[in-house]
C-alpha cells in the first residue's frame, strides 16, 4: 500500500487545533493533493461546528458587545486592506530574489508550501549529491522541511527520532520498499532505516514531516504555554 | 461526563444562522448582535473548556467575533456552515494565541479560515442537508460517546490520551469513537446522499 492515511485522531487532532504546525502543515498540502483528505478534513472542522453550536452557553461580561461596537467605531477604516498590501509587496520583494528557473518550480507547489518556501527565501541547502533541503518550520519538536531530488538521487539512508512521514510533491521516488508518486504519502516508524531515491527524467520535490515526541501538543501544553507567557 | 447534555434549545437553524454572517457582511449590527448573543457564549464555554481562566476566555471570544465581523464577506455557506465556519475562526484564534504567548518576537499570523481546497461543487450542494442529518445524529448519540467527542474535537486528545484522561481501556475508547464516527460518517458521506 503506496498510500498511506494517517488515521482518524489525526483529522480531530486537525480540526481541534491541538496538531504541531509541521504536522498540521503536512495536512493541509496533503488536503490540496487529494480530495479525499480534504473531505476529512472538512468533515472534522464540520462535527466541531456542530460540537460548539451544541455547548452550553457560558454568559459573557456585560457591556461586552457594546465595547465590540466601540473598537469597531475607534477602527480607521481600510488599515486591515494595507496590511495585506504589505504583506504581498514583502512576498514580492523576496520572490524577486529568487532565479526565474527555481522560483518557477517553487511557485508551482501547493500554496500551504509554497508560502512557507518563499518566506524562507527560498533558500536550498545542499545535502549530498544531487540532494537540496530546505527547513520550512519547526515547532515542539516536530519539523517540516522540503527535501529536492534530482533525477535518480537519493537521500542517504536514514533513521529518525520520530515518525517521518514522506508527502511527494511533484515527480516520484522509490524507498525499496514501494514507489511514491505525486499525492502519496511514505510513512516510517522510527526504526525503519529507509532510502528514498528519485525515479529516472524528474526531479522529485517531497514534504518531509517529523514528528517528534510530541505529535500532538495537547490542551495542556496549550495552557502551560499560555500561562507560561502570562505570568 | 454524564453531565453533559446536548443543547436542543438552540434559537437558531442552520439557515439563520448562515444569513445573520451573510448580513454581517453587509455591516448590519443587528445581525451581528443576534450572532453575538448566540456565539459568543458558545465560544467562551469552548475555550473555559480548554482550561483558559474566565478573563482568557473572555478576551479572546471578543477576538474570534470581532473576527467574524472582519472576515464575515469571506462566508460562503456552500462551503461551511455558519458553526463550521465560527468553530474555525475559534480553532485557529486559540492557535494563534498559544503561538503568540509561546513566541512574542513573532507577528502572529492568521492560519487560513478555510481548507485551502475548495469543496467540489457537488458535496457543496449536499453541505447543507449533510449538516442537518449530521446533528440529528449528534442528537442520538449516548452522552459517553458525545463527550469522547468532545475530548477528541474541542481537547485534541489522542485515543490514548484519552484513555489515560477516563482510566479506560484503549481498545474501549477506540472502539467507543469508533461507534460514534460510523453513526456521524454515515451521515457525512456523499455516496449515501
Amino acid at each position: 500500500m503506496t498510500h498511506q492515511s494517517l488515521g482518524d485522531e489525526i483529522f480531530s487532532a486537525y480540526a481541534s487545533g491541538a496538531l504541531s504546525g509541521p504536522m498540521r502543515l503536512l495536512l493541509e498540502t496533503q488536503s490540496e493533493l487529494d480530495p479525499q483528505v480534504a473531505r476529512l478534513c472538512a468533515d472534522a472542522d464540520r462535527i466541531g461546528g456542530l460540537l460548539l453550536a451544541a455547548n452550553p452557553p457560558s454568559p459573557v461580561r456585560h457591556g461586552a458587545l457594546e465595547d465590540l461596537f466601540a473598537i469597531l467605531d475607534t477602527e480607521s477604516a481600510g488599515s486591515g486592506e494595507a496590511g495585506v498590501a504589505r504583506r504581498q509587496n514583502e512576498d514580492g520583494r523576496r520572490a524577486a530574489g529568487i532565479a526565474s528557473q527555481a522560483l518557477n518550480e517553487l511557485l508551482s507547489l501547493p500554496d500551504a508550501v509554497r508560502d512557507l518556501a518563499l518566506e524562507a527565501g527560498g533558500t536550498w541547502q545542499f545535502a549530498g549529491p544531487g540532494v537540496r533541503v530546505m527547513e520550512l518550520m519547526r515547532e515542539d519538536g516536530a519539523k517540516a522541511e522540503l527535501i529536492r531530488l534530482e533525477p535518480g538521487r537519493g537521500v542517504p539512508r536514514h533513521t529518525h527520532d520520530g515518525k517521518e512521514f514522506t508527502l511527494v510533491l511533484c515527480g516520484a521516488f522509490d524507498d525499496g520498499l514501494a514507489r511514491y508518486g505525486k499525492g502519496e504519502m511514505s510513512v516510517a516508524d522510527p526504526e525503519i532505516e529507509h532510502r528514498p531515491v528519485a525515479e529516472p527524467g524528474e526531479v522529485c520535490i517531497a514534504l518531509a514531516v517529523t514528528d517528534g515526541p510530541l505529535a500532538f501538543t495537547g490542551p495542556l501544553g496549550w495552557v502551560q504555554r499560555a500561562l507560561g507567557g502570562m505570568s | 461526563m454524564a453531565d453533559f447534555k446536548i443543547r436542543t434549545d438552540a434559537p437558531q437553524g442552520r439557515e439563520t444562522l448562515d444569513s445573520l454572517v451573510e448580513r454581517t457582511a453587509h455591516q448590519d449590527r443587528e445581525a451581528f448582535a443576534t450572532l453575538f448573543h448566540f456565539f459568543a457564549p458558545r465560544v467562551k464555554s469552548y475555550l473555559l473548556r480548554l482550561n483558559a481562566d474566565d478573563a482568557l476566555a473572555e478576551e479572546i471570544a471578543q477576538e474570534v467575533m470581532l473576527t467574524v465581523w472582519r472576515k464575515a464577506g469571506q462566508f460562503d455557506r456552500a462551503q461551511a456552515s455558519a458553526s463550521t465556519w465560527i468553530f474555525r475562526i475559534a480553532r485557529n484564534k486559540r492557535i494563534d494565541v498559544a503561538r503568540r504567548l509561546s513566541r512574542p518576537a513573532l507577528e502572529p499570523e492568521e492560519p487560513a479560515l478555510q481548507p485551502p481546497p475548495a469543496v467540489a461543487p457537488d458535496d457543496a450542494a449536499h453541505a447543507s442537508a449533510r449538516d442537518l442529518r449530521v446533528q440529528t445524529a449528534l442528537k442520538e448519540l449516548p452522552a459517553e460517546q458525545l463527550s469522547l467527542l468532545q475530548l477528541a474535537f474541542f481537547d485534541g486528545l489522542s485515543h490514548s490520551e484519552i484513555a489515560d484522561r477516563l482510566r479506560l481501556p484503549l481498545g474501549t475508547v477506540k472502539s467507543r469513537l469508533r461507534l460514534a464516527f460510523d453513526k456521524l460518517r454515515k451521515h457525512l458521506d456523499p455516496d449515501d446522499l
